[in-house]
């Protein structure tokens, strides 16, 4: 278990110093980054000054040096559109993404398991029917438009809840449910299509069989079967909306958290920022995997550690 | 029989017809079925895949779902029906898995692989005996030992996929009994299985059967398990019986061409033939209305005046009927074919 654990963290620091490297790469060689920051009118003096103050006239190697032994102690330098240190900036910004993935990803869990297992014991049906016709429309809408009209419709039209920004409770409905809609869709098209798998599975014959009541076979039996795609699923979704969707939603929203600052350091290009947000969020994608894995040994005794 | 009975038999199905309702058409997969079971006796039913058995099995478990449907017939369990009038929903509910259990035919995938064994007979312990934990614990340990399971006390906290084929199977058993039930209804519980373990799972099979008092319905494709274990047999094709009799009956003297042809097609040790008689052609179309004898198309001796209605089973009532307009001829006409073939084939050689 001990192996197990170390090689998995061992294989997410490699995949953390990979992407690191293609950010690092990226930005430096390909474009000049002293002429994106700077101003067109900027002498050459004045360059000069500027790459010395960033370690940019460094050899690349040199900076990759500075740049890991800043990260390991969590230090990437100071933010050059705040003027303070990046991670005082993140670690400001990703408490709030949290808060609305995991109120989004909630609700979307909450309703789309029941909703989905409920489609999948009446295959066919008008009711199944109208479910994937509903899943489908919400994991269709982009989720931009999805987010101005319910701003129009709720924030403006009815003003039950506030059009953008952070604070109170009815701060976080709105862009809660723009993030969850889709990941709704999703889920209950998946929980679905593995429900009714499972259901067709001999061992369902089984307690049918023995005669264990409907619920028993369809939620101990059929489901804990199906939780496995379901939760791979669940974890994909708080990746993408972690490391993509929250972009798009905080943005509409203008919720100060990971995304929207991630935006706002490509609009000021803020390098440093940059550099900082993409190094924590690729940690965070890459605990989120190594945590799921030990979710699937706990649900399939099959998935064992093999060492 | 003209005696009256004073008991009602413990299962009874009457004219069970069972249809599935696919989008290309009603499968008529059961067209009327009759079956007495006896207190005690083991009845095999034999028949080919498709021949309506496992269907049969399943319905009278109540274990029919969409697209298919009983829509005829009756089913009494100790005189009672299952299907209609009042409670019978309820009666159905209260003797699936408690008073009939079954056995299915693949134990790699009828355990569910999230649980451990011991678990899962807990489960039946649970809702048909209302033991507690503890006590389903110790009842599933001495169910594997009673099955002929090696360290059960371990066994019962290991998970399916730690058991080998066999394992499972024995395990499977332990579980149908575990609700001491008075009927056990076993689907092919040997063809996923290899020859040396089929043979351990029947001897199994056999001695509980007689240590317990059950009544078993055995059901195979497979006509020498049937010969080993069974008392009275039924032949089964396109979703009826179409010979019955003691097993010894239809061993010896098999009355309707499609046994005959099964036997035939059984090889044999003891036996010089010139080559393993098999039947031609498949079962039929059971989406077609049926004219005639539904063997017809297969048949070595039919003719056709067979053609015109089907045959039911005719013979000594309750003993050995046969639904054939030529019983007992098939036998001589297909041994004599392949005497033909024999003697064409030493010519061949001289």
């Amino acid at each position: 278990m001990g192996k197990f654990i170390l090689q998995r963290v061992a294989q997410g620091v490699i995949v953390v110093i990979g992407v690191v490297l293609v950010v690092f790469v990226v930005t430096r060689l390909v474009g000049d980054p002293v002429s994106l920051m700077l101003p067109l009118e900027a002498t050459p003096e004045e360059r000069a000054a500027f790459e010395a103050t960033l370690g940019l006239d460094q050899p690349l190697l040199v900076q990759l040096g500075d740049f890991a032994a800043g990260a390991v102690r969590l230090d990437f330098g100071d933010s050059l559109w705040q003027g303070r240190a990046a991670f005082e900036i993140i670690a400001e910004a990703l408490p709030k993404t949290f808060i609305l993935v995991l109120a989004a990803l909630s609700v979307a869990v909450v309703v789309a398991i029941p909703v989905g297992i409920y489609a999948s014991l009446k295959p066919g049906s008008w009711i199944d029917r109208t479910l994937v016709g509903g899943s489908l429309l919400g994991l269709s809408i982009p989720q931009f438009w999805l987010g101005l009209m319910l701003i129009l419709f709720f924030g403006v039209k009815l003003g039950w809840f506030p059009t953008s920004g952070y604070g109170s409770w009815k701060h976080i409905v709105l862009p809660a449910v723009t993030l969850a809609l889709p990941a709704i869709g999703r889920l209950v098209m998946m929980v679905r299509s593995t429900m009714i798998d499972e259901l067709h599975a001999p061992y369902v014959e089984t307690s049918q069989a023995k005669g264990m009541p409907r619920w028993r076979t369809v939620f101990m039996h059929a489901f804990r079967n199906a939780s496995i795609p379901v939760a791979t699923l669940v974890g994909w979704e708080f990746i993408r909306a972690m490391a993509g969707y929250a972009v798009v939603v905080e943005t509409v929203f203008a919720w100060p958290g990971i995304g929207f600052m991630s935006i706002q350091a490509i609009n000021q290009q803020d390098l440093i920022l940059l550099q900082a947000i993409v190094f924590v969020v690729a940690i965070i994608v890459v605990a989120i995997n190594i945590g799921m894995d030990f979710l699937y040994m706990g649900i399939d005794p099959r998935i064992k550690v093999n060492s | 029989m003209t005696e009256v009975r004073k008991e009602p038999y413990l299962l009874e199905v009457k004219d069970l017809q069972v249809s599935f309702y696919t989008r290309r058409g009603i499968i008529r997969a059961v067209r009327g079925v009759h079956l007495k079971m006896e207190r005690g006796e083991t009845l095999g039913i034999v028949g080919e895949s498709g021949s309506g058995k496992s269907v049969t099995a399943r319905a009278i478990l109540g274990l029919v779902d969409l697209p298919g449907a009983i829509t005829g017939g009756d089913i009494l369990w100790n005189g009672e029906s299952l299907l209609h009038g009042k409670g019978a929903k309820a009666r159905a509910r209260k003797v699936r898995g408690k008073e009939m259990a079954m056995v299915f035919q693949n134990p790699m995938t009828s355990f569910n692989p999230l649980y451990t064994i011991g678990s899962q007979i807990r489960e039946v312990l649970k809702y048909h005996l209302g033991m507690n934990k503890k006590q389903g614990t110790e009842r599933a340990t001495e169910l594997l030992s009673l099955v002929g399971m090696s360290n059960p006390k371990s066994r019962v906290d290991q998970y399916p996929h730690e058991f080998s084929g066999g394992m499972r199977q024995r395990a499977m058993i332990a579980m149908a009994l575990a609700s001491e039930p008075k009927l056990l209804i076993a689907d092919e519980p040997t063809t996923a299985l290899d020859v040396t373990i089929q043979a351990q799972i029947l001897e199994l099979l056999d001695d509980l059967q007689s240590r317990l008092g059950l009544t078993t319905i055995l059901i195979t494709h497979d006509l020498a398990v049937v010969a080993g274990v069974c008392h009275r047999v039924r032949v089964m094709y396109a979703g009826r019986f179409l010979e019955k009799g003691s097993a010894e009956e239809i061993f010896g003297k098999p009355g309707h061409p499609y046994t005959v042809g099964l036997l035939k097609s059984t090889p044999r040790l003891d036996e010089l033939v010139p080559r393993l008689y098999s039947i031609a052609g498949s079962p039929p179309d059971l989406r077609l209305p049926v004219t005639g004898c539904t063997f017809l198309p297969r048949c070595e001796i039919g003719e056709d005046s067979c053609g015109v209605t089907e045959p039911l089973l005719t013979g000594k009532k309750g003993a050995r009927e046969v639904a054939c307009y030529r019983s007992f001829e098939a036998e001589s006409v297909i041994e004599a074919e392949l005497e033909a073939e024999w003697e064409a084939l030493a010519r061949a050689d001289d």
